[in-house]
């Protein structure tokens, strides 16, 4: 553990001292790799783009949807190249694709089972090509898609037949595609001081019970990662995979260091934050603590939906209503009558919340994620967005695998997916991932917002037209994943309320489209009264009359703050709404739900009544958390 | 006791020479095969096929390349076959003894004797999936090889300098600005910029007080070295391009961000320069090796071409049928 520091009034002298031995090549946050630091070194540091949720052909949903990308494609597509996608002709692509501003980072992540078994079934002459799985697996990929994950995602999976005593012919079949993840990633990371990209050596790991998703995505700080992902044939339970990840990396490997990101929850029927462990146990504070060790951040929005919150579940915000699915978990999705509304404790709102009970009876919070999205994409196009040219997603939607769908490109539930995006000094390894264990971090449904969030008890409430913003957010308090300072004690005086400084400037755009205007801001304030879950939503910067504006900021001082109850606060940024992805699919074909006779069968889902035509992008921070009482105030200040 | 007479030069003289006389012959006969011949009913075929998939014809030049294609797919073809991989590959004889059980409605046999008999039948020419592993496979094998061998350090800096535009330090700026903000300037934001401009350019107040004159900007009003890139995630990319090619050393603009408008001193410029084999050796290494795959295959098809007779009905550029390239030929 790192020492805590406190911070203090002074803290900005400090801070800057070390901004200017930052230029000598020293840097304020610990460093674990030989490189170049980066010509535009930020000591106040920029928001860099990105994408931590990436799976390619190695992906066995990836790879019987036909995704033939391998993650040097997804890398190449992710700097900006021109990437051909599904079906295909021959070699020759019949779509492609290509980022018109390219990302600052990414991590291929995929699935760290099945990475043999897929080559193993693809490639003749290795033993259990020939098995009756592989045989269904080439010959009918669907139904394999079903067996093969339906038998990897149970928990006390064990692997199939053709893998060998003990699994031996799948693991070793899994080292060629995990040293080509390696490699690509070291391929496409830029060590020069041009800091163009970096890359992150990752994987999924895909556990849960039968259809309902435990899935986290495990990201290592450098190159020096296990000599295999730990799967779930080798970890049921997530318990497993922190108990592996720390034995062959954090306390194992030399340099290694690793966090894991959960995501889903929408599609993890109440079972991602639960409060019991997997034996059905009570939390104790030792999980809590290993647990908020490493799972430090978890995806808030990606492709197969929102998992921030839902209407009517736990909540009345009616922003909540934003991509949903209508189902919590994949047997629902794939067999209606199993389908059931999701609860409340699907959604990080509520397991945000709950973290404040958990740590009030166990001293540590099982909860305390820091908020960022990613894509998902199984096609191997990390950071491919956009409403507009959304060619469908591989994965869990329709198959572009022989011939496009004459539908549209994608389940109506799906979407593009988001961002992930980090506060950081410079584009390397290091600076990135310091920014996500410190949780300086947002996620965005796919626009490039930019936001910024403190926290503290004395920000000037004309900070907003003061050239010194940033500074002063830093100087006098914490930015977004960090826990507010001990409450000031005046004596005599009642106890002041938290000021939160938020300013975001809406997408830059490119030349030929411009970014969408901001509509307004919001605080997210949830706490907890006598043990009960607490929440309200303030509107808090809005543009004039509805027309959006470029830049939108506030210092808000919360007028219901009590402070014996312990809270979290984090910012959602909402873009005056634009066309779904969707919409502009039906519109383009020319289905006008008014008159039948423009709807063919296969856009029957254009006129479903659950379309929504708009989608509100957004942007969500990581939350700052207010604890009573004495509390060891980590500053996550530099 | 160590075979000295192996290390004599005259050894291998003889050797090699004998190799080559080898190779030479079989070169010969090979090129007794029979001549591959792209018809114009296969060429039609081609059209038909592109036009069911993409919804258009395709162009001359995309013809062209199909027809290349068409080519190169035989000359892999007979190469597999060659080396025999229709015997020897466990898909390609899964996939033949398959064919041949459906075609006799047998399903007892040999597959030894299966095979025998769909080959003599030609299937491993005929059948589309055969005929598409025995092609990935030859070009999987040629990517392979190229990658079993480590590049060499001069090799690498060889790369590096060949490709000054992959492997650069982009030019930066360092620039500050004052602000205009469109949300709080609105019909009034191009005459305040240059009247703020006009004050600016009498010297007063100093490029570090200047900021304050105008509006607060997120990402601050002085600013490292910045690349294009960089300044157009900040600023939009017409401000990008626009700053980039300012004089240093006096207010300028008024420049037009996604924002509004702002007036820019540039402090100092560093030019593109080629990047240390150190800091891209990563990226280096690995867009060699790419290179070598395909120069590997390329070299492959080559030699395959050399021994063999290619007879192409070629595609006639403006015949009566051929569609004009471009949008004009979409469809749907």
């Amino acid at each position: 553990m790192r020492a805590p520091r406190a911070i203090s009034a002074g803290g900005a002298v400090a801070w800057l001292a070390l901004a200017g031995a930052a230029a000598g090549g020293e840097r304020p946050y610990p460093t674990s790799e030989e490189r170049e630091p980066c010509a535009a070194y930020a000591p106040l540091r920029s928001p860099y783009f990105g994408d931590l949720h990436v799976h390619t052909t190695f992906s066995q949903d990836a790879s019987t949807q036909g995704t033939r990308n391998r993650p040097r494609d997804a890398y190449r597509f992710a700097r900006g190249e021109r990437l051909g996608i599904q079906p295909y002709d021959g070699d020759a692509a019949l779509r492609s694709l290509k980022l018109e501003r390219p990302l600052d980072f990414a991590a291929v992540t995929d699935h760290a089972e099945l990475m043999g078994e897929t080559r193993i079934c693809e490639t003749p002459g290795l033993p259990g090509h020939d098995s009756l799985s592989c045989w269904i697996y080439r010959n009918y990929p669907r139904v394999s898609f079903f067996l093969m994950n339906a038998n990897s995602s149970r928990p006390g999976a064990t692997r199939h037949g053709f893998c060998g005593p003990d699994g031996v012919h799948c693991r070793e079949a899994a080292l060629p595609p995990w040293r080509e993840i390696q490699a690509a990633a070291e391929g496409a990371y830029d060590r020069s001081s041009a800091c163009r990209f970096t890359t992150f050596v990752a994987y999924e790991w895909t556990g849960g019970t039968l259809f309902s998703n435990l899935h986290r995505n495990v990201i290592f700080r450098n190159e020096r990662v296990p000599e295999l992902p730990t799967g779930t044939f080798e970890a049921s339970h997530p318990e497993d995979l922190w108990r592996a990840l720390r034995a062959d990396c954090l306390e194992g490997g030399e340099g290694c260091d690793a966090i894991i990101i959960p995501h889903n929850s929408n599609l993890s029927a109440g079972l991602m934050f639960q409060t019991v462990d997997s034996d059905g146990n009570p939390l104790t504070a030792e999980q809590a603590r290993v647990r908020a060790e490493l799972e430090r951040l978890v995806e808030v929005m990606q492709h197969k939906g929102d998992s921030e919150c839902r209407l009517g579940a736990g909540t009345t915000d009616e922003l909540c209503g934003f991509e949903k699915l209508s189902f919590e978990n994949f047997s629902g999705k794939f067999v209606p009558f199993l389908a059931r509304e999701p609860g409340a404790q699907n959604f990080v709102r509520w397991a945000l919340t709950e973290g404040l009970v958990q740590r009030q009876a166990l001293g540590a919070n099982p909860f305390k994620f820091g908020l960022l999205a990613s894509t998902d994409t199984h096609l191997g196009t990390p950071g491919a967005v956009r409403e507009d040219r959304h060619p469908g997603h591989g994965g869990a939607g329709p198959s572009a695998a022989k011939e496009l769908p004459k539908g549209l490109p994608d389940d109506l539930e799906f979407n593009p997916g988001g961002l992930a995006v980090l506060w950081a000094e410079e584009n390397t390894r290091d600076a990135l991932f310091e920014a996500m264990r410190r949780r300086e971090v947002y996620g965005t449904s796919g626009p490039r917002i930019s936001v910024r969030f403190f926290a503290g008890w004395s920000y000037p409430r004309r900070l907003c037209i003061s050239p010194s913003f940033v500074e002063t957010g830093y100087a006098q308090g914490v930015p977004m994943g960090g826990d507010l300072p001990p409450l000031p004690q005046a004596p005599g005086a009642a106890p002041p309320a938290p000021r939160l400084a938020l300013w975001a400037l809406r997408d830059p755009g490119t030349p030929d489209r411009p970014g969408t205007k901001l509509e307004r801001l919001q605080i997210v304030k949830g706490w907890v009264e006598q043990g009960e879950h607490r929440e309200a939503v303030y509107d808090v910067a809005a543009g004039p009359h509805g027309a959006g504006a470029d830049s939108l900021c506030r210092v808000w001082v919360d007028p219901d703050f009590d402070s014996d109850a312990p809270a979290f606060y984090y910012a959602r940024v909402l873009e005056i709404p634009t066309p779904r992805w969707s919409a502009l699919v039906c519109d383009a074909r020319g289905v006008d739900c008014a008159n039948p006779q423009s709807v063919p069968p296969e856009l029957e889902p254009c006129c479903d009544p659950r379309h929504r035509r708009t989608i509100h992008e957004r942007a969500w921070t990581s939350p700052i958390w207010y604890t009573p009482g004495t509390q060891s105030a980590q500053s996550a200040a530099p | 006791m160590s075979a000295r007479w192996l290390a004599q030069p005259l050894v291998h003289f003889v050797a090699i020479g004998g190799l080559l006389f080898a190779l030479d012959r079989l070169a010969q006969h090979e090129q007794a095969e029979p001549a591959i011949t792209i018809t114009p009913e296969r060429i039609a075929e081609l059209r038909e096929d592109w036009l069911a998939r993409a919804g258009r014809l395709p162009s001359a030049a995309e013809l062209e390349a199909l027809v290349e294609r068409e080519v190169d797919e035989e000359l892999l073809l007979r190469e597999a076959r060659r080396l025999g991989f229709q015997r020897s590959d466990p898909l390609v004889r899964r996939r033949l003894v398959q064919n041949m059980r459906f075609v006799s409605s047998d399903d007892g046999g040999d597959p030894d004797t299966l095979l025998s008999q769909a080959l003599a039948l030609g299937m491993d020419r005929k059948d589309l999936v055969v005929r598409r592993r025995l092609v990935q496979k030859m070009e999987l094998g040629a990517f392979a090889a190229a990658r079993t061998r480590e590049p060499s350090e001069p090799e690498l800096r060889e790369f590096l300098a060949r490709h000054p535009e992959r492997f650069s330090e982009p030019a930066r700026v360092r620039l500050s600005h004052v602000y205009l903000s469109r949300d709080r300037r609105g019909d009034e934001l191009d005459a305040a910029s240059r009247r703020l401009l006009a004050r600016l350019a009498d010297g007063h107040p100093s490029p570090e007080r200047a900021p304050a004159l105008g509006d607060p900007f997120l990402a601050g009003h002085d600013l490292p070295l910045l690349s294009e890139r960089e300044l157009a995630k900040l600023f939009g990319a017409d401000f990008a391009r626009a700053a980039l090619g300012l004089a240093p050393g006096a207010w300028r603009g008024p420049l037009a961000s996604s924002y509004g408008r702002h007036l820019v001193w540039v402090h100092g410029r560093s030019a593109a320069r080629p990047s240390s084999l150190d800091s891209v050796r990563g990226e280096v290494r690995e867009a060699l090796l790419a290179e070598r795959g395909e120069a590997a295959l390329r070299e492959l098809l080559r030699r395959l071409r050399a021994r063999a007779a290619v007879h192409l009905a070629r595609p006639r550029a403006g015949a009566a049928d051929a569609p004009p390239p471009g949008p004009s030929a979409a469809k749907g």
